[in-house]
């Protein structure tokens, strides 16, 4: 507590020594796109950035194709949707996963439904990564932030009503994508509508072989409503709705009979002319999950179950922005969130009663934060960017049933659990010249442990054939992290360079109890959520993006390479090895090519204790083909590609069960924009 | 705010009743009368009470004296219970009793005389029939009077007693007690161990050392932390059983005397 008075003392005094700051706003925007990965979601209109193309490859991709090409993002794999984001090495409750700023909770006990599944490309606008404690404005964490950024509709159009329709097809998985997305917009008020359906099949792999339990079926609808209430401020409404039926997960013992999602937002944005404020921005949300995994389809099924979860957030929050006063943007924020997960399960032997416990005890979680970042101009080389962040946090397992439960493990869960979190980070920036910048930041971070980490109730964990038990007496993951970049941009070549460490206290870990038996008919035995003392996370990124020949040619290049290990020197679990994506697309109006590599070293530094082997490397090519039509009054556009051109058996080592990949996937898709 | 009105009718009502019990007090309210006889003698009528049907295993009962003349409650007396079943198979005749706790005090609690009967057998028409005899001696008289009181006992689902020989070769009664309604977590558990002496002679068993072993048959799992019973007097045991989820779950018991271990189990549902 007296640490964070200092750093407001701290800032205090920073923000009356400042003076007139220099405008750097082509360097920023690079600077953003290369250091604080906003990867832009090519809707209507392309993006600025030539690396955009790189990430979203196709306009087929979804979410989850996006975030694998970002260099410091990983997939865990369970499914061929679903898949959970892992930013360098940080996944779960390490990050913050959000939607506009939204809080969400997945409602599956078994992470089943990271929130990215909730999206489709076609309604976000971009996404937003920040890694460790430089992703604090959205609460505090250990690993960084992942902003879902929901696309807006536009005030004062060119033309009052424009749209895309889209439908494709991929062979591997017979798979059927229909997109449509609607933009309205008078001077006073704009509407924006899309929707997405998806169906595919069960996929072939790169054996021919028919990968059973990996089809899927979902429909993603969004309505945004924006409305000018006076010159300076408008109010903006958000409506989402997802549904997802009959999702596979070959590497589990579950599929999923259904994942809902609903969300609501309204948000009012004002932008005085006059006053010390620049862009104050305020908004309530709420989203509610429904999820229910279901094994009616699989054969031999020791006793079927049914599982389903729920999960309710409520928030507000409320940042102002100050204008630049001398050398110092001040950036304000106050936000609140309410978090509401239940899951349970009941159990229905052959010849006896059906069984039934909570797998999640209703547990109520309320978090109140703070959040203030002061970015400030040394010189006109040099600027600061200090953030603070404190959290108060409360949590709650309110039925009986659920402390009963935990009463047996030697737990009491009647009081209410309260912690404050800390956080704080600084950043450096440094203009070489022109060209070259230098971005160096070094923080502390303190994240919440999860429902699941607190209170789950033997979630058996397929990977390493465990049960798991929560731990209500968990301390808060703390981590230190550095990181350093260089970045060249120039008009043809930019390149970034970036290397990363994090040493982290508490770090929160699945250990083997003796003392207690198996619950799931075949697990090997419990394992509790215990605070190990150390762990350290360790790796280097790099991206190119090159363009020649008169620009019709861009190449572009990813690497990545993370190291983790725990106190005794043992590789921590689920770190991604050495990968590297390369593109070379050709463009000249109106047709691209653009030819793919994906290379994958073997990982050998596993972690044996959770279930992990070595898994080997691979090499994996695609091509891309565009061409495009210009109408009279639209645009005609048609992809087409394969995937996995040369048909390659693989997996990446985060593909849980080691289950192959899909095979070669001929895809096209036909799109108008009008 | 639904649920805090639900909250607060529910504090009022409770409130309410509260002040409504002190007024009624009528200790025999959630009772059941099972049987009632005269005890000759001893000019007192005998009413047999309890909280549920009668079936087989550790029965709770209360005896509630009257003075045959007058009417009144009668709160001062030394009773004496005594089990008998009377068989009759094929003609042929015999009687055994059976496991019983005699009121603890001559004073009764609220009107009424808590004692226990541990029935290890259920009722079978004309071939076997339960009575309780009950011995009645008030305050200043110095013979008792006996009442024969005519009852059912049905058979407890799932079984609540086991008649077992030991591996010694003893011949041993062990009743469930508690818990009578289980819930996930942790429970307190309770038993009760009898030796047969002869057919009439059941005493208390306080020799005993258990440990206890919760399973759920149709998973094969248990649970942790559970605490083995141990003696409290009176061939009473106990300790804690836990549970993890609801279903059916079998109380495994290994009963240790003299080195020499019988096993025995319950079931349970809920």
């Amino acid at each position: 507590m007296k640490a964070s008075f200092k750093i407001i003392f701290m800032l205090s005094c920073l923000y009356f020594t400042g003076s007139s700051a220099h405008a750097q706003t082509q360097t920023d925007t690079v600077f953003r796109h290369l250091v604080l990965k906003e990867i832009q979601i090519q809707g209507y209109t392309q993006s600025k950035h030539p690396g955009s193309a790189f990430y979203q490859s196709s306009s087929l991709s979804s979410t989850e194709d996006i975030l694998s090409r970002i260099e410091g993002v990983s997939l865990i794999r369970r499914g061929p949707i679903g898949m959970e984001p892992s930013l360098r090495a940080f996944s779960a409750g390490q990050i913050n996963v959000v939607i506009d700023g939204m809080k969400f909770f997945g409602a599956c006990t078994d992470k089943m439904d990271p929130v990215t599944i909730y999206t489709e490309p076609v309604n976000l606008k971009s996404i937003d990564i920040k890694y460790s404690g430089d992703g604090m404005s959205m609460g505090s964490t250990v690993g960084g932030t992942l902003n879902l950024k929901l696309a807006e509709p536009t005030l004062n159009q060119r033309q009052k009503l424009s749209g895309t329709i889209a439908s494709g097809y991929y062979s591997a998985a017979s798979a059927v994508q229909n997109i449509l997305a609607l933009d309205y917009g008078t001077e006073k008020w704009a509407m924006r509508v899309s929707g997405v359906y998806r169906k595919a099949g069960d996929y072939r792999n790169g054996l021919n072989q028919t990968v059973n339990f990996s089809r899927y079926e979902k429909a993603n609808a969004n309505l945004s409503a924006k409305y000018q209430l006076t010159q300076t401020s408008t109010l903006k409404a958000d409506v989402l709705i997802d549904e997802g039926w009959n999702i596979g997960y070959p590497a589990l013992p579950m599929d999923v009979a259904f994942a809902k999602a609903r969300v609501a937002a309204l948000s009012y944005k004002h932008n005085p002319k006059d006053g010390k404020i620049l862009e104050l921005e305020a908004k309530i949300y709420a989203n509610s999950i429904r999820h229910a995994m279901d094994d009616t389809k699989r054969p031999l099924v020791p006793i079927h179950m049914d599982m389903p979860g729920w999960s309710d957030t409520q928030g507000a929050f409320i940042q102002a922005q100050l204008k630049p006063s001398g050398r110092h943007k001040l950036n304000m924020k106050f936000d609140t969130y309410h978090n509401r997960v239940k899951a349970d399960m009941t159990m229905y032997p052959a010849n006896s009663a059906p069984m039934y416990m909570l797998t999640w005890p209703v547990n109520h979680q309320t978090v109140g934060g703070i959040f203030a970042q002061d970015q400030f101009s040394l010189t006109d080389h040099n600027k600061i960017d200090l953030k603070m962040r404190l959290d108060a946090a409360f949590s709650r397992v309110t039925d009986q049933m659920g402390q009963d439960q935990f009463a047996v493990l030697g737990y009491d869960l009647t009081k209410t659990k309260t912690s404050i979190l800390k956080n704080f980070s600084s950043g450096y920036t440094h203009y070489l010249n022109h060209s070259f910048s230098l971005y160096a930041s070094a923080g502390y971070s303190e994240r919440l442990p999860t429902s699941s980490e607190r209170f789950g109730f033997y979630l058996f964990n397929r990977m390493d054939n465990h049960d798991y038990i929560g731990n209500p007496d968990l301390k808060n993951e703390k981590a230190i992290n550095a990181e350093l970049n260089l970045i060249y941009s120039g008009n043809d070549l930019s390149v970034k360079v970036s290397g990363f460490t994090s040493y982290l206290q508490n770090y929160i870990l699945g250990k083997t109890q003796s003392g207690l038996s198996i619950m799931t008919i075949g697990a090997s035995g419990v394992r509790a959520f215990t605070n190990i003392p150390t762990a350290r996370i360790n790796g280097a990124e790099s991206s190119i993006n090159y363009q020649f020949a008169d620009r019709h040619f861009s190449f572009n290049n990813t690497m990545k390479l993370l190291y983790g290990r725990d106190n005794n020197n043992v590789p921590l679990p689920l770190i991604a090895p050495f990968k590297s994506v390369s593109s070379l697309r050709f463009t000249h109006h109106p047709i691209f090519i653009q030819a793919e590599h994906e290379w994958s070293m073997a990982q050998n530094r596993v972690n044996h204790e959770f279930g992990e082997r070595s898994s080997p490397g691979f090499s994996i090519f695609n091509l891309r083909t565009n061409f495009t039509f210009d109408l009279k009054s639209s645009t005609l556009e048609l992809s087409a590609g394969a995937e996995n051109l040369f048909n390659k058996a693989y997996y990446e080592h985060l593909d849980w069960g080691k289950m192959f990949r899909p095979g070669r996937n001929i895809y096209t898709m036909l799109s108008m924009k009008f | 705010m639904k649920k805090i009105l639900l909250l607060a009718a529910v504090a009022l009502f409770t409130a309410c009743q509260k002040d409504n019990s002190i007024e009624i007090a009528d200790p025999k309210a959630s009772l059941n009368k099972i049987a009632e006889a005269y005890a000759i003698g001893a000019s007192a009528k005998v009413e047999l009470w309890s909280k549920t049907e009668l079936s087989t295993g550790y029965q709770n009962l209360f005896v509630a004296l009257y003075d045959s003349a007058s009417g009144k409650a009668i709160n001062k007396s030394t009773i004496q219970i005594m089990p008998m079943m009377d068989m009759d198979i094929n003609g042929m005749k015999m009687s055994h009793s059976a496991p019983f706790e005699n009121p603890v005090s001559t004073d009764a609690e609220n009107s009424l005389f808590p004692c226990a009967a541990i029935f290890t057998m259920p009722s079978s028409g004309e071939s076997g029939k339960w009575k309780l005899n009950v011995m009645v001696k008030k305050e200043g008289q110095t013979k008792f009077g006996k009442a024969e009181l005519s009852i059912t006992v049905k058979q407890s689902q799932p079984e609540r007693v086991r008649n077992l020989t030991a591996t010694d070769g003893s011949k041993i009664i062990v009743a469930y007690i508690s818990p009578a309604s289980p819930k996930v977590g942790i429970n307190d558990f309770e038993i009760a161990i009898f030796r047969r002496q002869d057919m009439m002679t059941f005493p208390a068993d306080d020799n005993f050392s258990i440990s206890i072993t919760p399973e759920m048959p149709s998973m094969g799992h248990g649970s942790p932390n559970n605490v083995n019973p141990v003696l409290i007097k009176n061939g009473h045991y106990k300790g804690k059983v836990n549970f993890t989820m609801t279903g059916d779950w079998k109380i495994n018991l290994d009963l240790t005397k003299g080195g020499v271990v019988t096993k025995t189990n319950f079931d349970l549902l809920f």
